[in-house]
C-alpha cells in the first residue's frame, strides 16, 4: 500500500514537471539586430526561435536593435544574454564561424547548408571550435549571396576593377583589403548609406548581398548599362550568439539543431530575392575567367587568414566541404588551405 | 374577362419567348451585365463608398469588403473596370485576416507566457497562414492600384484629380506597405517584392499632404523611420511623425499618429511608441464624420499594437477603454498630496 502510494506520488511529480516548463524555464535576453526592427525577416524568424527555446528551459525576451553595431556590443557588454547578429559582425566573437563569410569560400547554397549541418552535427572537434570566450555560436542560417553590382557591364574582368571605387563595410576589414588587392579605392560605408552612394553614381561598384536589389533599389545605380557579376563572392550569414554560461548544459547542439531545421525557410526568403532580379542585369563570366577568380579568390584567402583576419581551422573545413563536392577542383590537388 | 384577339396564340407566344431568349443570349446578356457592372461601379463610388467611409463599425467593413469583392470582380468579365473600387475592397477585406491573424499572436504571447509551447507554435502557424492571406489581398490591393492608374513610370505621378482617386491611391499606398510587413510575418510565401517600400515613399508625396490630413507625409516618415537608407538627407524622421500626428488630431483623421505608432514598434522605441498611443487615445473628441472609417482603422493598427503590448507585459490584451494607458502605470489611487504635510 505504502509503496503504491509512493509510485503514485512520483509518477504526480514527475508529470507536475512534464507539465511545468513555464516555471521551469530561465528568462534571458535575445537581442535581434534588423534593419526592417520587428517588422522584419530576422525578428519574425527569432519568433519562431523563441517558442522552440522554451522547450529547452529558457524563455527569452526579444529585444529588437536597429544598429548591428550597439547590438554586438550590448552582448560584448552582458546587456544581452544572446544576439542574432551577422557572421561579419560576429566575427570579433568566434572568428571560426566568423570566417564563414570569407571571400569565394561558399559557391553555392549547397555548400552553405552542407557546412550549416556539419556545424550542427554535434561533433565534439566541431563543437569545441563554437566556444569562444564566454561566447558559443549556438545557430547559423543563411543570408544569401553577395555579389558585385557594376554601373558598367563592361567591368566583366578583374582586370577592369583597377581604378575603380566600390563602397564597402567598414567594420569589415576582408572586403577594403580585398578591393586594395585589385586595385580599387574602397570607400567605407555603413549599411544605411552603400546603396545610395552607388544609386547616386557617387561609386562604381558596390558589393552587397542580393536580398539589397529589390529593397534598396540597386537597379537604380546600374541604370543604364550596368549589371551585377555572375560570381558568388560571399555568403552572408545570421548567427545566433549566446553567453553560454548563462544557459543550460545542451543548450548549443539542440539550438544549432533547430536552426538547421529552419534552412528552408531562410531560403524562400532569399530565393523570393533572386527571383525578383530582373535578368537582364546578370553579367555571365566565361568558365576560364571562373576558374582564375576562384584562385584569385583563394590567394586573397590565404592572405588574410595569414594576416588573422580570417581561421585557418574554418577555412580548411571550406575547402574540404568544397572538394567533397567537386573533387575536380585545382585547390584539392594541391591544398593550401 | 380578357378578349382573345389580344392573347397570341400559343404558337406565336413560344416563339416570341424563344426570340426574346435567344436574343439575350446572343447579345443581350453581355450588354446588361457590362451596363449593371458600370452603374454599380459608380454607385459604389458616388454612394456606397461615401456612406462606408462615415460608418465607425469595422466588422460590417470587414464583413463587406470580403462578400462584395467577388460580385464586384466579377464584372470585369464583362468588360467592366472595377480597377479602383477594387483597391479599397480587398484592403477592407484583408482587414478581416488582420484581426484574425492579430488573435492568433496574441494566442502566441500568452502560450509564450505560460510555457505552452505546443499551443505557441499552433498559434504562430495560424497566425501565418492568416497574414500570408492579408498579404495577398494587400498585394492585389496594390497591383490592382497600379494597373488603374496605367502603371505609372517610377518617380512619375498618375493624374489624381478628383477626390476619389487620391483616396484610392492613399489607400492602395498603405496596402502595399502593409503587404510588405504580412509577407514578412508569413515566412515570405507570398513573395511580396520588397522594393514596394521605396515605391510607397515616393508615391506619397504625390499626394496633398494637408488635403489628406498630414497622413502622406506620415507614410513617408514611417518609411523613413524603419528604412534610414530611403530617407532624404537631414531627414528629421520622429519631427515628421509628429507633425503627421498633429495634422491627423486636428484634421480628425489620426492616420498620421498610426504611422507614428507603426513606425515606433517596429523599431522596438519604447519612449516613442507610448507616447504616440497615449497623444492618440487623448485626441479623439474631434473626428472628422466624413472619414470616420479612416480614424476607426487608424485605431484598430493602434488597438493592436498596444494589446501586443500588454499582452506581452500581462497575459492579457488593453482593458477596455485603456488605450493609452500601460500596466505599469502608477496607480491612480495614490495620493497626489504628501501624506506627512497633511499631518
Amino acid at each position: 500500500m505504502f509503496q503504491r502510494k509512493l509510485v503514485c506520488l512520483a509518477a504526480a511529480a514527475a508529470l507536475s514537471l512534464a507539465t511545468l516548463p513555464a516555471a521551469a524555464a530561465e528568462k534571458r535576453t535575445l537581442c535581434v539586430f534588423d534593419i526592417v526592427g520587428q517588422s522584419g525577416d530576422v525578428f519574425n524568424m527569432m519568433r519562431d526561435y523563441r517558442t522552440a527555446a522554451l522547450a529547452w528551459g529558457v524563455d527569452f525576451d526579444l529585444k529588437v536593435y536597429t544598429d548591428e553595431k550597439i547590438t554586438t556590443e550590448d552582448l560584448k557588454a552582458g546587456q544581452c544574454d544572446a544576439a542574432a547578429i551577422t557572421g561579419i559582425r560576429g566575427r570579433s566573437l568566434n572568428s571560426y564561424t566568423g570566417s564563414l563569410d570569407s571571400v569565394g569560400s561558399l559557391p553555392s547554397y549547397r555548400h552553405v547548408q552542407e557546412v550549416i549541418k556539419i556545424l550542427s552535427s554535434g561533433h565534439p572537434k566541431i563543437n569545441e571550435k563554437l566556444v569562444s570566450g564566454q561566447f558559443e555560436v549556438v545557430g547559423v542560417a543563411p543570408m544569401g549571396a553577395a555579389y558585385l553590382f557594376v554601373k558598367d557591364r563592361s567591368i566583366n574582368n578583374v582586370n577592369k576593377l583597377a581604378g575603380k571605387s566600390i563602397s564597402v563595410m567598414e567594420y569589415d576589414e576582408a572586403q577594403a583589403k580585398m578591393a586594395a588587392r585589385v586595385g580599387m579605392s574602397p570607400v567605407l560605408s555603413d549599411i544605411t548609406n552603400f546603396a545610395g552612394r552607388f544609386n547616386n553614381g557617387n561609386v562604381d561598384i558596390c558589393f552587397a548581398p542580393v536580398i539589397a536589389y529589390s529593397a534598396l533599389e540597386l537597379y537604380k545605380g546600374m541604370q543604364a548599362n550596368g549589371g551585377i557579376v555572375d560570381y558568388v563572392l560571399g555568403q552572408l550569414t545570421l548567427q545566433i550568439i549566446t553567453r553560454h554560461e548563462r544557459f543550460p548544459a545542451g543548450f548549443g547542439t539542440k539550438s544549432r539543431q533547430y536552426i538547421l531545421t529552419q534552412f528552408d525557410q531562410a531560403m524562400r526568403i532569399i530565393e523570393n530575392a533572386e527571383q525578383e532580379v530582373d535578368q537582364k542585369w546578370w553579367i555571365r563570366i566565361p568558365e576560364a575567367d571562373r576558374v582564375r577568380y576562384d584562385a584569385m579568390m583563394r590567394e586573397s584567402r590565404i592572405a588574410l587568414r595569414d594576416e588573422g583576419v580570417y581561421d585557418a581551422d574554418m577555412m580548411r573545413l571550406l575547402r574540404g566541404v568544397r572538394c567533397k563536392l567537386d573533387a575536380s577542383r585545382a585547390e584539392c590537388v594541391n591544398p593550401q588551405e | 374577362m380578357i378578349p382573345t384577339a389580344f392573347l397570341p396564340s400559343p404558337s406565336a407566344a413560344l416563339r416570341a419567348v424563344l426570340l426574346g431568349a435567344s436574343l439575350l443570349i446572343l447579345q443581350g446578356c453581355g450588354m446588361v451585365y457590362k451596363t449593371t457592372g458600370d452603374v454599380l461601379m459608380g454607385f459604389g463610388r458616388s454612394e456606397m463608398l461615401p456612406h462606408m467611409m462615415a460608418d465607425d463599425d469595422t466588422r460590417i467593413a470587414c464583413a463587406a469588403g470580403e462578400a462584395q469583392t467577388p460580385l464586384l470582380l466579377a464584372f470585369e468579365r464583362v468588360g467592366s473596370n472595377p480597377d479602383k473600387l477594387a483597391v479599397l475592397m480587398y484592403v477592407t477585406a484583408s482587414s478581416c485576416t488582420d484581426d484574425l491573424a492579430l488573435e492568433q499572436e496574441l494566442r502566441y504571447l500568452r502560450a509564450v507566457k505560460q510555457g505552452n509551447v505546443g499551443e505557441a507554435q499552433d498559434a504562430r502557424i495560424l497566425q501565418k497562414r492568416y497574414a500570408a492571406m492579408s498579404a495577398k489581398r494587400q498585394y492585389e490591393a496594390y497591383r490592382r492600384l497600379m494597373s488603374a492608374f496605367n502603371n505609372p513610370k517610377d518617380g512619375e505621378c498618375p493624374k489624381l484629380k478628383k477626390e476619389f482617386d487620391q483616396l484610392v491611391w492613399m489607400i492602395g499606398m498603405v496596402g502595399g506597405v502593409q503587404a510588405l510587413l504580412n509577407d514578412s510575418v508569413a515566412d515570405g510565401s507570398v513573395g511580396v517584392p520588397r522594393d514596394i517600400a521605396a515605391k510607397v515613399e515616393r508615391g506619397a508625396a504625390c499626394l496633398n499632404n494637408d488635403q489628406w490630413w498630414g497622413a502622406p507625409r506620415g507614410i513617408r516618415a514611417s518609411i523613413w523611420n524603419i528604412l534610414p537608407m530611403l530617407a532624404p538627407a537631414n531627414a528629421q524622421s520622429w519631427e515628421e511623425l509628429q507633425k503627421a500626428a498633429d495634422a491627423g488630431f486636428r484634421d480628425g483623421v489620426r492616420l498620421g499618429s498610426a504611422m507614428y505608432v507603426l513606425a515606433a514598434y517596429s523599431k522596438g522605441d519604447d519612449a516613442h511608441l507610448r507616447k504616440a498611443i497615449r497623444d492618440f487615445a487623448a485626441n479623439d473628441k474631434k473626428i472628422n464624420p466624413e472619414y470616420r472609417m479612416m480614424d476607426v482603422m487608424a485605431g484598430s493598427i493602434i488597438s493592436g499594437i498596444s494589446d501586443r503590448m500588454w499582452t506581452e507585459a500581462t497575459g492579457r490584451r488593453t482593458p477596455l477603454g485603456g488605450l493609452g494607458t500601460f500596466w505599469d502605470d502608477a496607480a491612480k489611487s495614490q495620493p497626489t498630496m504628501n501624506i506627512d504635510d497633511l499631518l
